[in-house]
């Protein structure tokens, strides 16, 4: 009897643990989930994490991303903000849905994409994905 | 109503449906922004809209309700 009491404190002590252990974890992603919206408020949360991990993982990582920067509708001069795009990174950009630049770039670190923010307040948002891999310029 | 419309929680809005105040249906609600939901329609490529927070008129039963007519959405909110 005094046994098998020992044994269920054991299984309940090593069940609360690992349920805490669980607790903690979820807490501190939900935690690192809103830091990364304060600090990256218009950055797609998905590119945002995978370059977190590409680059902290991956030190050869090349930064390859495709980033999509949208801008408020009519109030840009994209073919402007196209140019702009060209002399920063030498891709050519294509338009979609007449407010968002389109491009792979390589290098887009996550201090990268903070200065493209930093320098061009007219963006409203960003997305895109990020790839392990570098692809052609032109791929999807 | 107050500015954010009586949502306390904004991430209870992901996977909830927008419609258009013409009742037509944007998408399903992907992430929360700032300012803006993104709003995602379709399977495979989906058509994507940036909706600002100040363009819902309600939450209620789970569904998302915006001021604005669906020309108005795909026109100003599209951006994939």
């Amino acid at each position: 009897m005094t046994e098998k009491n020992t044994e269920d404190t054991h299984i309940n002590t090593t069940s609360s643990s690992s349920s805490s252990s669980s607790a903690k974890l979820k807490s501190s992603y939900q935690n690192l989930l809103q830091e990364a919206a304060s600090l990256f408020p218009k950055v797609d949360q998905k590119l945002l994490l995978d370059i977190v991990q590409f680059e902290t993982n991956y030190d050869d990582w090349e930064g390859s991303v495709l980033l999509k920067v949208v801008y408020p509708a009519e109030k840009v001069d994209l073919d402007y903000k196209k140019e702009w795009i060209y002399k920063r990174y030498q891709r050519m950009s294509s338009i979609e849905e007449n407010r968002t630049l389109r491009f792979k770039a390589i290098r887009m670190y996550l201090e990268e994409l903070e200065k493209l923010l930093k320098d061009d307040s007219d963006i409203e948002y960003i997305t895109g994905s990020a790839t392990m891999t570098p692809s052609d310029a032109y791929s999807a | 109503m107050d500015a954010n419309k009586g949502i306390d929680d904004w991430q209870s809005l992901v996977n909830k449906p927008a419609y258009t105040n013409d009742e037509k249906q944007v998408g399903i609600v992907s992430a929360i922004q700032a300012e803006n939901l993104v709003v995602s329609n379709g399977p495979i490529t989906p058509d994507k809209y940036l909706v600002p927070k100040a363009s819902i008129k309600k939450f209620d039963q789970g569904i998302i309700y915006l001021n604005d007519s669906w020309e108005f959405v795909k026109e100003k909110y599209k951006f994939e």
